[in-house]
């Protein structure tokens, strides 16, 4: 525990402290509510897309299941090695009261039979609705990529800040309060002291006085 | 071919057709519970010994599937080694279409440089070149040096693709192979099949109607697609006996999908494209109207085994029985491992 000198000058820092103490609770309390109604709005969305991803993962695989059953899984790995190829996703940055946020561009990854590598002479349509499913799938994965990783940082953000808010309201601004209850008692006790000590000196001085 | 060694070739693949599954068996697979069920009812059929090796080196359908797989590869190198002279080489343009196929493999793979295993285990050697030609090909380094020994070994392709290469090498696009090889395929078998015989005709009639699927598929698909009628007329195969270059252009400037499955009122393929398109809108899945298709032309080549009994029409009908029996067990088998409705699976399946 730190030195408390038990003077007035420290006295009146700590209640400069609690009140510096209490306006950052405040503060950090504001921005909690904020970051929640934030988090809540994004919660929803990332329900509504996780519903969506559940749906078309489910179509993606009936179709996958489709082609290879008529087409075969070698030709299906065939085509597969034909339309090999990367995905550039575009990464920003931003800010949600003060919290850094990734923002993912948008990007449709979805290809027409044409754009997809396979010649179509040879190919079937169930290999194209395969490769369209599995397409509209990614496009929901790197949506939904970019407001996971928005929802993670606010919710890491909103427990960062309900820790300052609980170790303001719990441990630094009662022992401030303790602090200065202390010094208060102190210097309370110290004035009587003195008090007492003047009145026993007069009392001497009287006395002293009353033999002469 | 002699009479006698037709007669000898027709009684083997007639002996064949025998073991090909029936109605029943099938009806019988889609009620089973599980594909355990229906592994153990696949090992009391002629795919006895290669689901059984297959299953070893991999479970469940995937399994399955690889034997499948080897059985047709060596139904088919049976089917080749029954046959000689002119049969062999109308079998030949028959199973060309796998040639094609594991070339565009192979090139897809060097292309995106994908390992010599990987290659391979896409590959189906049930065509004129065998398995080895086809590891060795894969084995390559590059599409460059595929070319080149394709070359050395005089494979009626080389040429064709080298001639292509320099835009390929340009372009990086795979599809300037596997344009110029089907269209090769079909534009050589047809010129192959320019002869006045009963047989050639047969194969001829079967090569023509696979080129009219095509060009019909490939006008759905692009249309659905929105892609221009330029792009449409690019992809046009000649030789077709109902689509004609002049219906296929006609086809090919409209934008929508209905347009054209009423634009072929005349042709046999105009019923099966209805159906196809009341499946596709009741269901929304586009594949309804090509498996549509394809039974109608599976029908139509299956029938054949009500032709001549002494000329190719008996080889083209087993090959596409056969190959519809296993697209029908992979349809049986897929279905039951993800657990597909009976109903659904009942769909996908084409019956002659």
């Amino acid at each position: 525990m730190e030195e408390l000198h038990t003077t007035r000058t420290e006295l009146l820092q700590r209640r400069q402290q609690i009140d510096l103490a209490q306006q950052g609770r405040d503060l950090l309390e504001k921005k909690r509510d904020a970051l929640l109604m934030e988090f809540m709005k994004i919660m929803g969305e990332v329900l509504g897309l996780s519903g969506k991803l559940r749906r078309t993962a489910a179509e993606a695989n009936f179709s996958l299941a489709v082609a290879q059953a008529v087409d075969g899984t070698v030709n299906l790995r065939s085509a597969a090695m034909a339309t090999h190829g990367e995905i550039t996703v575009e990464i920003t940055g931003t800010h949600i009261m003060g919290v850094p946020i990734p923002e993912v561009a948008r990007k449709n990854v979805r290809r027409t039979a044409l754009e997809r590598g396979y010649g179509i002479i040879g190919s079937s349509s169930r290999i194209d609705e395969v490769a369209e499913k599995f397409e509209e799938e990614l496009n929901v994965i790197i949506q939904m990529a970019a407001i996971e990783t928005k929802l993670r940082r606010l919710g890491a953000e909103i427990q960062k800040t309900r820790r300052r808010v609980n170790a303001l309201d719990q441990v630094v601004i009662p022992t401030l309060k303790e602090q200065v209850r202390y010094i208060s008692m102190a210097l309370d006790e110290r004035s009587r002291e003195d008090l007492f000590r003047l009145k026993k000196v007069k009392k001497t001085l009287e006395a002293k006085k009353a033999a002469v | 071919m002699t009479t006698i060694e037709y007669g000898y070739a027709c009684a083997r693949i007639r002996a064949m057709k025998g073991r090909l599954l029936d109605r029943a068996f099938f009806e019988r697979l889609i009620g089973m519970k599980n594909l355990t069920e229906v592994v153990v009812a696949l090992e009391r059929t002629t795919y006895k010994k290669d689901v059984h090796e297959a299953i070893l080196q991999a479970p469940g359908a995937e399994g399955v599937e690889n034997g499948l797989r080897h059985n047709i590869i060596d139904t088919f190198t049976v089917l080749r080694e029954v046959v000689d002279g002119g049969v062999r080489e109308l079998v030949d343009i028959l199973l060309g279409r796998w040639d094609v196929q594991n070339l565009k493999t192979i090139l897809r793979g060097l292309h995106q440089a994908a390992g010599r295993d990987q290659i391979i285990s896409s590959l189906v050697p049930a065509g004129a070149i065998g398995e080895a030609a086809l590891d060795e090909l894969a084995g390559q380094i590059d599409v460059r040096a595929c070319l080149n020994l394709m070359a050395t070994w005089s494979m009626p392709y080389a040429g064709l693709l080298t001639e292509v290469y320099s835009r390929y090498a340009q372009e990086l696009r795979l599809q300037i192979f596997e344009f110029a090889l089907d269209k090769f395929y079909f534009e050589e078998s047809l010129k192959k099949l320019n002869r006045r015989s009963l047989d050639a005709g047969l194969v001829r009639e079967v090569i023509m109607r696979e080129i009219d699927l095509v060009n019909i598929m490939t006008l759905l698909r692009l249309t659905r697609g929105q892609a221009p009628a330029e792009r449409k007329m690019e992809l046009f195969l000649e030789g077709g006996k109902q689509v004609s270059n002049k219906l296929y252009a006609k086809l090919a400037a409209m934008h929508d999908i209905d347009d054209i499955v009423a634009g072929m009122p005349g042709s046999s393929f105009a019923k099966s494209l209805e159906h196809g398109w009341e499946g596709f809108l009741a269901s929304g899945s586009f594949y309804l109207i090509e498996r549509a298709l394809e039974a109608h032309l599976i029908g139509v080549n299956v029938r054949l085994f009500r032709a001549d009994p002494l000329s190719v029409a008996i080889i083209i009908a087993y090959i596409w029985a056969k190959l519809n029996e296993v697209v029908n067990l992979r349809i049986v088998v897929r279905g039951q491992a993800v657990g597909m409705p009976e109903e659904k699976i009942r769909q996908a399946l084409v019956f002659v």
